[in-house]
């Protein structure tokens, strides 16, 4: 098979893979309150890549889901628009997250046992 | 920062692709949060009180990609005939098309044969733009109830 065609496949696959697992990354920043672009960049920084594309709409559906709370805040030089996960968002976080660490301990212990 | 007058109008222009590719109630709502993130970004780019340029502006734009792509992402996804029903979509599709050109197919046959067709011999075009006819219509049909029923349910199951 062509390299290109390679890469494309791998690029397919590794969003798919990314798609759940953004939701995860994104509601553990929502701890605290946050604006948009703060969480954008703090995520890359991290080393999560996440684009602006991404993160808007995610956080649009979050609201939508009834897991966050989001304010203009005008105090800012500008006003901006702040996101916190509420109590319902921070219990399905927690439980997200627990299932993150589970998972994430099987199928490192699946792949060894190939190796 | 500052924006002049020109830039303002670039920013402008971009916002209003967007507004103008959402819709529902929420819109007005997303624009405002995209504007917010777009003056972040040319805030980091130019912390001093000095004026934008337009390179940066455009620059900026360009990594927030096309209004109309950006807007779509704020849309479910919506289809026409949804994964849920398009199995069932092609079943009935395969089961129609044939029956229909067999349908066609007889009563063509039957008419030459009883001679109540009203020319004895039916040249091939216009056999085959019947069938056409046929097919196209029942297929159409098909597709249309299959939409309404999607409409209706908006993606939900119906078992």
């Amino acid at each position: 098979m062509k390299n290109e065609k390679i890469s494309e496949i791998v690029e397919k696959l590794k969003q798919e893979m990314r798609r759940g697992i953004i939701r995860v990354a994104v509601m553990s920043q929502l701890q605290q309150s946050q604006y948009g672009y703060a969480l954008l960049k703090h995520l890359n920084d991290m080393g999560f890549d996440i684009s602006q594309d991404t993160l808007y709409p995610l956080l649009r559906r979050l609201e939508e889901q009834q897991l966050l709370e989001s304010a203009w805040r005008v105090d800012d030089p500008r006003p901006r628009r702040y996101y916190q996960l509420n109590p319902v968002g921070l219990e399905v976080f927690e439980t997200l997250k627990a299932e993150w660490e589970a998972m994430e301990k099987v199928i490192r212990r699946i792949i060894n046992e190939i190796e | 920062m500052k924006l002049n007058k020109n830039a303002s109008e670039i920013l402008e222009r971009y916002l209003l692709g967007i507004r103008r590719a959402l819709t529902g109630k929420k819109r007005e709502y997303i624009v405002k949060e995209i504007e917010s993130s777009i003056l972040d970004q040319l805030e980091e780019r130019c912390p001093d009180s000095s004026e934008i340029t337009n390179a940066q502006i455009k620059d900026v734009l360009g990594e927030m990609g096309s209004p109309r792509k950006l807007a779509a992402q704020f849309s479910p996804q919506r289809y026409l005939i949804s994964p849920h029903f398009f199995y069932a979509y092609t079943l009935v599709l395969r089961i129609v098309v044939p029956v229909v050109i067999g349908a066609l197919l007889l009563s063509l046959i039957i008419g030459t044969i009883t001679g109540f067709s009203n020319n004895s011999s039916l040249p091939v075009l216009e056999i085959l733009g019947k069938l056409w006819n046929g097919v196209f219509m029942a297929a159409a049909s098909v597709t249309l109830v299959f939409a309404i029923i999607e409409c209706v349910s908006e993606g939900k199951e119906i078992e």
